[in-house]
């Protein structure tokens, strides 16, 4: 330890403080106010020594006072900011509002020829009836249909449909498919149930039912595809897509083709005309710039308990480059409308009870139809999807095993 | 149609702009004092710390409870016989509000549901947020109700550097002043038990909800209503008929599949206390099911991606709602046979949603140019 001697001295005068003198030479000037961090590094000292020398100097007859704000270092200006109001950026809002927005309705799984069918063709009566009357009155004029138009028939259901046999339940559908004013229709084909007659027979159900509903004058009725198929959404409200079979007008001009024509055809596609679909199957989106796609298809698998599974597992399969910007699902007898990875994801719900199959395998039914109006901006994306689903509540519609018929 | 709560905010609001200053320094006090007591303090205790008279305590202690931005609650100490005042967590459950007709113009009942904005994270999407109130507008929509995350909340491990005003009253300033302020549109929101809800816990105690409001009225804001915590019911006359519409925010992890969630909440609801409409936040989806006889919507959000997010696998979709509730239609045809929703409920209402959905900040960025889509190809 380091002692020191004590001695006695004088009370002295004030002791010389540099730092004050200096502050107070400052002060001579006009200005009353100094900051204290403008102080410290003009005078190269600590904030403390500054502060105290200030009073010092204020004691010795200098005026001013002392600001205490300090500065943050160039680094660290843009960690903590306090609020100030942001400038945003600008989304031009025109995009979301077009002239001519898509309407349309959506349903699937109608099963018709199955006893657990809601709609009857001869009293026009059911949810698909209301439906059609529904888009005829708000002037929509097309409805996509998911797949699953009949019941079909297999060994389990042999006793659950009011027709056997492929004909006979076709020409039910083509006969008791309701028909609106101005309404058209969409269908693909699933590969169960009217897909069952392809995979078992080797028919192809989808031209069958194309050329039946040609046959009938069903021009309402028009058939995309089997299991899936890509409608085109081009700005301004034009829809693309392919047919499967040629239209009356189509096939005239395929058929009247002439031999040079037909070579030309089977030189650039190796196909044979008039071959059995009679029409490209691939879509022509060239003199499109913007287009968005609208996918109806026809699922597969069994439903899952969380109703949006089985569509993130679709939307997650899909390639890079392959989400279409709409997907309508039909087979799993559900609605919902979910908005995944950039794909608005509508399940079409059903126009048929819940029957012993599902009930057995403890599947619900989401009994309703979906109206649409999609806006699509000029530059080709769908914004703004309003989506209405129309829920049938179908209590007391018991299927009886033992009669093999409806309880009343 | 203002309610009886209305009326009450509106006293409690001008009660405490006519705070004396004494009265509020020693409001300050107190707050200070019982944040740095875990077991709280009694009146006396009070007055002796902060140097005043009890009486003082007295007013300081009913204003703060009026005021409700601060949770102070009462413990009896029943050996000693001692009334103790300490800060606490607890968030009294939100009174049903009703929305009257001043909300829905020509009797159609319309709105917009939205949530998760988080005021105070960078990846907050101000420009989505915008351009959907601007829609609102020209649309004439009155209403909007915000299922909750309206801030980011208390910064934490994992969201360090996404959060750019660490503190409530930043937040809230931040909130304020750049929340969309539309014309004639009210936006009432509840809060979460996450994100805004942290700063109801230590070291803040906020009511945040009423600090919100509370600070956006001081700032000259009437257009933020806070109807209470986690989950509020509302309630609107349509066609005639009461229907209650539940603005929810589920605390809780989110699964793979969207609507698991959803589905569980609408079926865990108790017979005869169902709402007819259920608007969820927090999942970040957007998706409308209808499970259980009630419409159920995830609202979506207005926040990209965070890079928490991200290492928490968790996506999120940008965008909102906008709702009509109407009476399901009936009418008879010639025949005299059907109305398209004869088989509807007598109860329920019919439920038209539109969503608004947003793409990343650069989609934007490039004016007229549509990458992403089919048929371009040139990215």
């Amino acid at each position: 330890m380091r002692m020191t001697k004590t001695t006695k001295t004088k009370p002295s005068r004030r002791p010389r403080n540099a730092l004050a003198e200096k502050i107070l030479e400052k002060m001579a000037g006009d200005h009353a106010f100094y900051g204290l961090e403008e102080l410290a590094n003009e005078l190269n000292a600590p904030p403390n020594a500054i502060r105290d020398a200030f009073a010092e100097a204020i004691k010795r007859g200098g005026h001013g006072s002392l600001g205490e704000f300090s500065t943050v270092p160039e680094a660290y200006l843009d960690d903590v900011q306090t609020p100030r109001k942001q400038r945003v950026k600008k989304i031009d809002i025109d995009r979301f509002y077009s002239d001519t927005p898509f309407l349309f309705g959506g349903t699937a799984d109608s099963h018709l020829a199955s006893h657990f069918s809601l709609d009857d063709g001869k009293t026009q009566t059911g949810p698909l009836w209301d439906m059609y009357r529904l888009c005829e009155r708000e002037g929509i004029p097309t409805v996509l249909h998911g797949g699953n138009w009949v019941d079909g028939h297999c060994r389990f259901n042999q006793f659950e449909v009011k027709k056997i046999g492929v004909t006979a339940q076709i020409e039910m559908f083509i006969n008791e498919w309701p028909y609106a004013k101005g309404v058209k229709t969409l269908f693909i084909g699933g590969d169960d149930h009217e897909g069952w007659w392809w995979q078992r027979d080797g028919l192809d159900i989808v031209e069958y039912a194309a050329m039946k509903a040609a046959a009938g004058g069903r021009d309402d009725m028009v058939f995309l595809g089997y299991v899936e198929a890509d409608i085109a959404l081009i700005p301004g409200g034009q829809m693309l897509y392919n047919r499967y079979l040629a239209s009356p007008e189509e096939r005239k001009k395929i058929l009247g083709a002439t031999k040079e024509e037909q070579e030309a055809f089977k030189s650039e596609t190796g196909l044979v005309r008039p071959f059995p679909s009679g029409i490209q199957r691939k879509l022509d989106l060239s003199g499109h710039e913007h287009v968005a796609i609208l996918r109806l298809k026809h699922g597969g698998g069994g439903t899952g308990y969380a109703k949006s599974y089985q569509p993130q597992k679709i939307i997650n399969g899909y390639e890079s480059g392959e989400k279409p910007q709409i997907e309508a699902l039909g087979h799993y007898h559900k609605e919902s409308m979910d908005y995944l990875r950039n794909c608005w994801v509508a399940q079409l719900g059903t126009t048929e009870a819940q029957s012993t199959f599902m009930r057995k395998r403890v599947i619900p039914a989401d009994v309703g139809y979906f109206i649409f109006r999609a806006n699509q901006a000029s530059t080709g994306e769908i914004n703004r999807f309003q989506h209405r689903f129309v829920p049938y509540m179908v209590r007391g519609f018991n299927f009886d095993p033992r009669a093999y018929t409806i309880r009343e | 149609m203002v309610t009886a709560e209305d009326s009450s905010k509106e006293q409690s609001t001008k009660f405490s702009q006519k705070i004396p200053r004494k009265v509020r320094k020693c409001m300050d006090g107190i707050v200070d004092e019982l944040t740095r007591s875990k077991k709280g303090k009694t009146k006396f205790e009070l007055a002796d710390d902060l140097k005043v008279p009890p009486q003082m305590v007295d007013v300081a202690l009913n204003t703060l409870r009026r005021g409700g931005q601060y949770l102070i609650e009462r413990v009896d100490n029943s050996r000693s016989g001692d009334v103790l005042f300490k800060l606490s967590t607890h968030l009294r459950p939100a009174e049903e509000h009703v929305f009257g007709s001043e909300y829905f113009s020509g009797g159609v009942v319309r709105f917009a549901a939205i949530s998760n904005t988080r005021f105070g994270n960078k990846y907050h999407r101000d420009d989505a947020l915008h351009a959907f109130y601007d829609v609102l507008g020209r649309e004439g929509i009155n209403l909007v109700l915000h299922c909750g995350d309206i801030l980011e909340g208390v910064i934490t491990a994992t969201t360090r550097d996404e959060v750019l005003f660490p503190g409530p009253e930043f937040q809230t300033q931040n909130l304020i002043k750049n929340y969309p302020k539309v014309d004639g549109i009210d936006t009432y929101f509840i809060t979460a038990k996450d994100a805004e809800g942290s700063f109801t816990r230590r070291p803040y105690f906020l009511n945040i909800g009423r600090f919100i409001e509370d600070s956006a009225i001081e700032a000259g804001r009437d257009d933020l209503h806070y109807l209470g915590p986690h989950e509020a019911d509302t309630r609107m006359s349509v066609g005639g008929r009461d229907v209650v519409v539940r603005l929810a925010h589920p605390t809780i992890g989110i699964p793979y599949a969207a609507s698991y969630r959803p589905q569980k909440m609408a079926e865990s609801i108790q017979g005869g206390t169902k709402p007819h409409v259920m608007l969820v936040g927090h999942t970040g989806n957007i998706e409308t099911i209808f499970v259980k006889d009630i419409w159920v919507a995830q609202v979506g959000g207005f926040i990209d991606q965070t890079p928490s997010m991200r290492n928490a696998q968790r996506g999120t979709s940008v965008g909102g709602y906008i709702i009509e509730l109407r009476r399901p239609q009936e009418f008879t045809l010639p025949n005299g046979t059907v109305s398209y929703e004869e088989r509807f409920q007598e109860d329920q209402v019919a439920f038209i949603p539109e969503a608004l959905a947003f793409f990343n900040r650069g989609f934007y960025d490039e004016k007229g140019k549509a990458p992403y889509l089919k048929g371009k190809g040139k990215r």
